[in-house]
């Protein structure tokens, strides 16, 4: 049995004051398990992405509670939030954010700057197949191996959760099915939870657990017990 | 005008480069023509001046008679000329007031600002200047007394005047003008007691003729075309040959000579320090607008996509690019001349004295407008027709990386061990050159003015020291009256355990056909109270037979050491051959220096002026002392006289703090906003705010330090040059010391991290959850 990694407690996320106030997350309540992936899935402006930079410590509730691997970290400072985006959390962006001014490894090798004991930068890009380009910039680099990239960099932190926000959403649909296949693997291999956001439906095939989110509420939760294999998804 | 409403809108985004663009625009233009018009106003109203009251090009100094002045005119290089006698006087109070005598007015005639046009031939009356009265509360109809030896003078004012030759004029104990302890008065001939003065002149009266013909004046001066002081010297010698002492032109008067000097002082002025703001303005123009216009990259491709034209787009931005430096320059025209010029017209007026300081236009200040706004368009047209020349499916698109290849740091064999910051800033650095250069030249900027204004104290410091602990090392002075024989002044310097000392104008040229200057001679006892310094301002003895000249000559001159030169003190006709002994400096008095014991071998009589000493001479009276100075009292006037330049420092402080706010501020907004969405990335990844911190201030900090290391020298250069295009009637020991050097450092260096703190503090308004959008 799997143990507890994420538990939302009636969380809500509101913008604005008065009678410009709107709610983001409307009393979410869900559970995460370590290992598990997962799939928040929405129509555009549904809430997932406020879901998703809760959890990363980017953004926090104005009311509810958000447990982490047994810690409330609704009430964190900005240092203690520091570290734990730098120690628990490892973000794979739609658009990768690869600093542009670094090669390939020395994005990757940036988490030196982060944590104390990081994964081998080149095993990481071993790992996503481009120790070949270790030494390029991310101009010289297509956009999935830019990826790839981002990818190894979320994972040489060595953290629990790895979130994507739309990591497929800017490449073609064979690149896109490699780069999913690849986080996918990567965290069953090492057990890291992995929770993307995305508004294509077929995605969620591959998740353990898939949240749909509709209005800023929780729609319903499906537990996924045969998920598909990555490569025979339509994306 | 959609779109250009659309831009207005859109630039509350970038509020401060936009500011930077109309503030530095404006600064520049004001700079410029602030200093330019007050110079061109200053001109043209002594141009008016000069014109008004028929000044003089020539002062002929002497003992001369109608006839004589009648045979001068009949020269076909004498245009108008006249005769005068300016005398000496004292007021009541002790104050000195040059008289001016003369019978008829056709040259060099007083500017009268209330009261009656000057009468010459009149029989009473006496016409005194204005500055003076109004600094003693004297009004027209008043009497005024003058006191000439034993002659007591007491007339109505009829008018009070200014003079151009009086444009600039200070007791000689004053290290500035004190309106109110020295002034000049005109008085017609017949109001005078001429057979009184006759008689103390010891000059011997004709029973048979008119007394006030009898009368030789001490002034010839005269208008003329000709533009060569030789000439009119030749003519005089031919023409007044035995009564001629001295010539003088009009750039050697020193009434008008500091005025000439301080306008040259201006001009120089008015191009090198707008230059520094212009340069600036122009840097932070062309890297802002091609910022903000990239910034705007997706919007181009939306209007693109839409339809509109692409001249139509870029119109709308040159619109708004012209309109920032138009802004900025507009307030500049009208700013500079009313706030700047104004205001240096009235700081001039302190110092100096003309009827009027009006500020004047020149096309200049609208050429120098257009090419600033013309500048920042053009860099709104570059880098707008960059982005309109993509195609628009690709503008649309989140931009690729930027391509970027490794720079020259990385070559460095210890790159790999150097810190993720240092590497980060370096390879931002190079690939943000002209972003860095503009701060790099900001910071330049800014270190030469802080080490210039630190450095004005310096050298005002190093010159007092110069004066007080070198050249006059005595506690007291006393000003002989000028009837003293020698053997009184003898006895009262033997009473005193002083040294006596005499000034006098000399003619100095390097051989007989070479060029004549007017110098000064200084002959010491060589007790040393009253010194000679070297090239480095330090103290030494003259030895019996030197001849010291002071370096300011010399090099007019064409003078070194060892060289043989001719001078001849005025009045005589002989030309005396001497070597130079060696070479002085002196702050005020220009020529040359030698002891009693050589001017007096060379046939030279001691006629000394004053007597200084270390014992207290304030309490003793002296009929033969016309005044005695303490140091302190000369000290207090030398502080009085130091105003003007605690502004020039004030001036300069506020341009630092101006610059330095903008460049760094800028840069810092430009270098943020560039960097927003990969700062949000480091710290959705964990990265702490005390290294981005360190990120972004880095390289400010770098320049800082790098622009100070390079303004340093500049601060000297600049010192330099505002202290010697003052003219030369000044030698001016410039120095900059260490410890002004490492302040100035640390201001600069502080100054810019405090702003770089300041602006820090945008991190905490770091967006994270917009780096999870596009690009963007």
């Amino acid at each position: 049995m799997s143990k507890e990694m994420i538990r939302f407690e009636h969380v809500f996320r509101s913008y604005g004051e008065g009678e410009n106030q709107f709610y983001a997350v409307k009393d979410v309540n869900f559970e995460i398990l370590e290992g598990e992936v997962v799939v928040i899935l929405g129509q555009s402006g549904a809430g997932k992405s406020t879901v998703l930079n809760m959890i990363g410590g980017i953004d926090s509730p104005s009311k509810g509670k958000i447990i982490v691997n047994g810690k409330d970290i609704t009430d964190y400072y900005e240092s203690q939030m520091s570290d734990y985006r730098a120690y628990e959390i490892g973000f794979v962006f739609q658009f990768y954010n690869l600093l542009t001014g670094l090669t390939a490894f020395e994005n990757v090798n940036l988490v030196r700057e982060i944590v104390k004991e990081p994964l081998d930068a080149d095993t990481m890009l071993e790992a996503v197949g481009l120790i070949k380009k270790k030494k390029k910039f991310p101009s010289q680099m297509s956009g999935g191996e830019q990826q790839r990239v981002s990818i190894a960099r979320a994972l040489a932190k060595n953290p629990s959760i790895i979130l994507g926000d739309e990591p497929t959403g800017a490449l073609d649909s064979e690149t896109g099915k490699k780069v999913l296949r690849l986080m996918y693997d990567v965290c069953r291999e090492h057990n890291k939870t992995l929770i993307l956001v995305t508004h294509n439906a077929n995605i969620a095939q591959c998740a353990d657990k898939v949240i749909y989110m509709k209005n800023s509420q929780i729609q319903k939760i499906v537990t996924n017990d045969s998920p598909v294999p990555v490569e025979e998804l339509e994306l | 005008m959609m779109l250009l409403k659309k831009l207005l809108r859109d630039s509350k985004k970038n509020l401060f480069p936009i500011l930077s663009i109309i503030v530095l625009s404006f600064n520049a233009v004001a700079c410029f023509t602030g200093i330019t018009s007050s110079n061109l106003g200053t001109v043209s109203d002594r141009k008016k001046y000069h014109e008004d009251t028929v000044l003089a090009d020539y002062w002929i100094y002497g003992g001369f008679t109608a006839e004589q002045l009648d045979e001068l005119r009949e020269s076909p290089l004498v245009d108008k000329a006249q005769l005068r006698t300016e005398i000496d006087t004292d007021t009541e109070n002790g104050n000195r007031i040059f008289l001016y005598v003369e019978y008829e007015n056709e040259v060099s005639k007083p500017y009268i600002t209330e009261g009656e046009e000057f009468a010459p031939e009149s029989d009473n009356g006496i016409w005194l200047n204005s500055r003076y009265a109004e600094e003693n509360d004297i009004a027209v109809g008043d009497e005024f007394t003058l006191k000439y030896e034993s002659i007591s003078i007491t007339q109505k004012i009829r008018g009070l005047i200014m003079s151009p030759e009086y444009e600039y004029y200070k007791a000689e104990n004053d290290t500035e003008p004190d309106f109110s302890n020295i002034g000049f008065a005109y008085m017609p001939l017949k109001a005078f007691p001429v057979e009184e003065y006759i008689r103390i002149k010891s000059s011997a009266l004709n029973d048979g003729q008119d007394i006030s013909s009898q009368m030789k004046m001490d002034q010839l001066v005269l208008t003329s075309d000709e533009s060569d002081i030789n000439e009119i010297r030749k003519l005089a010698g031919e023409k007044l040959s035995g009564s001629f002492v001295s010539v003088l032109s009009r750039s050697e008067v020193q009434g008008i000579k500091m005025l000439d000097d301080e306008i040259h002082q201006h001009e120089m002025f008015a191009y090198i320090f707008p230059a520094i703001f212009v340069v600036i303005a122009l840097m932070i123009m062309i890297t802002t607008m091609s910022r903000i216009i990239n910034e705007s990259r997706m919007q181009i491709g939306a209007m693109k996509a839409l339809g509109i034209k692409r001249e139509k787009i870029i119109r709308q931005y040159l619109a708004f690019s012209f309109l920032l430096s138009a802004i900025g320059c507009a307030a500049g025209l009208i700013g500079g001349p009313t706030l700047i010029g104004s205001l240096m017209g009235k700081f001039m007026a302190l110092t100096y004295t003309m009827p009027e300081w009006s500020c004047g236009y020149s096309p200049s200040f609208f050429i120098v407008s257009a090419g600033l706004v013309a500048v920042c368009v053009f860099s709104a047209y570059m880098s707008c027709r960059k982005i309109i020349n993509t195609p628009t499916r690709d503008i649309l698109y989140p931009r690729a990386p930027k391509k970027v290849k490794k720079c020259i740091f990385e070559r460095l064999p210890f790159w790999e061990k150097l810190k993720f910051s240092l590497q980060y800033n370096l390879r931002d650095m190079s690939r943000n050159k002209v972003r860095n250069l503009t701060v790099l030249v900001g910071i330049i900027g800014s270190m030469l003015l802080t080490a210039s204004a630190l450095g004005c104290l310096d050298t005002l410091d190093n010159m007092k020291r110069w004066n007080f602990d070198e050249l006059q090392k005595f506690e007291y002075q006393l000003n002989f009256n000028s009837d003293v024989k020698l053997s009184d002044k003898e006895s009262i310097r033997d009473e005193l355990n002083g040294e006596l000392v005499m000034n006098a104008g000399i003619e100095l040229k390097k051989d007989s056909d070479s060029k004549t200057y007017n110098a000064s001679i200084t002959v010491t006892e060589g007790k040393g109270l009253y010194n000679v310094t070297d090239e480095d301002t330090k103290v030494y003895e003259l030895k019996d037979g030197e001849i010291a000249l002071t370096s300011v000559i010399a090099e007019k001159a064409g003078l070194k050491k060892g060289d043989s030169f001719l001078w001849k003190e005025y009045g005589k006709d002989e030309w005396i051959s001497s070597t130079v002994g060696s070479i002085s400096r002196s702050i005020g008095v220009q020529g040359i220096s030698m002891l009693r014991s050589t001017y007096e071998s060379a046939g030279g009589e001691f006629k000394p002026d004053m007597c200084v000493t270390d014992e207290n001479a304030e309490e003793r009276s002296y009929s033969a002392v016309k005044s005695v100075s303490s140091k302190a009292d000369l000290e207090k006037s030398w502080d009085n006289g130091l105003q003007m330049y605690y502004v020039v420092i004030i001036v300069f402080i506020i341009m630092t703090i101006t610059i330095l706010f903008i460049v760094i501020y800028n840069s810092a907004v430009l270098s943020f906003n560039e960097r927003q969405k990969e700062f949000a990335t480091l710290k959705v990844c964990g990265i702490k705010k005390s290294i981005l911190r360190k990120i972004m201030t880095a390289q400010n900090m770098w320049m800082t330090a790098l622009g100070c290391l390079i303004g340093m020298p500049f601060g000297r250069i600049v010192l330099n040059y505002m202290f010697t295009s003052g003219g030369d009637s000044q030698d001016f020991a410039v120095k900059i010391y260490l410890r002004s050097y490492i302040l100035s450092f640390i201001c600069v260096t502080l100054f810019s991290y405090l702003i770089n703190l300041f602006f820090a503090r945008t991190l905490r308004k770091l967006n994270m959850p917009e780096c999870m959008k596009a690009n963007e």
